[in-house]
């Protein structure tokens, strides 16, 4: 490169496209228009108010709708949640009108069993009991679980937000396992928030969420278990399930608290229904 | 000024009627929102230099907008859509605080 070119060149020649931005942000057009002025014609000036209109109709609406995408997904969200909760009443509607329904079968199969088929119905009832179909009432042991007090704002949030592992969060084995424990420790019945386990209830996840039956459970888990109080409560503490407990509270911050009651109500399952099981005959018991 | 009040006019109808957008126009709404904006910075600044055009503004205006959502479009489909965008926003958002600056020299001789 010569001395001549390196002195008339500008530095920064290279970054003429910064300079035009920065130096020049007026469209030269308009100095040239200043400059040579076009003969305004009617036509032209119909034709820039028509644009006009239109750009300045594209403009706002456009303004309006990039503001749009919020206020949609959060007419989703309301929406999902209108849909939750009246499916949800209607699930409680139909339980309703299913523990109604259990209620008048029991009266119409004593009264056409008559008063020779009352040992029937004494019977039915007991195997009723022992089955969760009917409401369950007696003493026994009502444990309490929560998840840590850390995990409560994290479990508010995005449920997809952070997928890895909580320590302070149960899940539906932990429930699993201190059911299990009271079982064992002699428990007659138990409920999950007042969901009965019968022998084809299940405690599974989906999600966050624990499910006792298909039914989604929110926190606490409160788990009621009708037996003899101070031998259940002993069991329970001397099992698997009572150490199970006791470190998860003490290593996970889990909230645990197990109180004796004399008096828990049950619900009722409802009646179950076996389409495929069928009692062996050659036992003769039907 | 024809310009002027025909914005103002289209601007109040897109409220008032508040159409919905179809979806394939929805990505390249705020880049032409920007570039809208500086034509309108500029002619505001063209106006008050006194060399103000209807012509220039509403073609300056127009062409604006589509070569801005020709940018993004193109960007979409090489896969740096986000990347010319930023680069469009950054080019038009100089452009919009200079000639602002400008009109704050001719308004408050500051």
């Amino acid at each position: 490169m010569s001395e001549k070119a390196q002195s008339t060149r500008p530095l920064d020649a290279s970054m003429t496209l910064l300079r035009e931005v920065m130096e020049r942000p007026l469209d030269p057009s308009y100095a040239a228009a200043a400059a040579h002025p076009h003969p305004r014609t009617r036509r032209g000036t119909a034709l820039t108010l028509a644009l006009a209109i239109a750009a300045g109709a594209a403009f706002s609406v456009s303004v309006s709708s990039i503001r749009q995408p919020q206020r949609e997904s959060s007419q989703a969200n309301n929406h999902l949640r209108d849909e939750i909760q009246k499916r949800t009443e209607q699930v409680e509607k139909q339980a309703a009108a299913n523990a109604a329904l259990s209620a008048a079968i029991e009266v119409t199969q004593q009264k056409a069993l008559g008063a020779g088929g009352a040992e029937l119905a004494a019977q039915a009832k007991r195997l009723g009991l022992a089955a969760g179909e009917v409401p369950a009432s007696g003493p026994g042991l009502r444990v309490t679980l929560d998840d840590a007090p850390t995990a409560e704002d994290a479990v508010g949030g995005d449920p997809r937000a952070d997928a890895d592992f909580d320590i302070g969060v149960l899940f539906d084995s932990d429930l699993q396992i201190v059911v299990n424990g009271l079982w064992a420790a002699g428990a007659e019945s138990i409920a999950v928030n007042g969901q009965r386990l019968t022998a084809v209830s299940a405690i599974r996840s989906a999600g966050r969420a624990i499910l006792v039956d298909f039914r989604a459970l929110r926190r606490p888990y409160v788990i009621s278990a009708i037996g003899d109080p101070d031998r259940m409560q002993a069991g329970f503490a001397s099992g698997a399930a009572g150490a199970y407990v006791q470190s998860m509270r003490d290593n996970a911050h889990i909230r645990a608290d197990i109180a004796t009651s004399d008096k828990l109500v049950l619900p009722g399952a409802g009646q179950l229904v076996l389409r495929a099981a069928q009692p062996l005959e050659t036992t003769g018991t039907g | 000024m024809i310009a002027a009040i025909g914005l103002l006019v289209g601007v109040i109808a897109g409220l008032l009627l508040q159409p919905t957008v179809p979806l394939w126009l929805q990505p390249y709404l705020p880049i032409a929102v920007v570039a809208a904006l500086d034509a309108v910075f500029g002619g505001l600044r063209a106006l008050l230099d006194g060399i103000f055009d209807d012509r220039v503004f509403i073609v300056s205006f127009l062409s604006n907008v589509v070569v801005a959502a020709l940018i993004v479009f193109l960007g979409d489909h090489l896969g740096v859509g986000a990347q010319l965008s930023t680069g469009v926003v950054v080019v038009l958002g100089i452009r919009i605080f200079s000639n602002a600056a400008a009109i704050r020299r001719h308004i408050f001789k500051a």
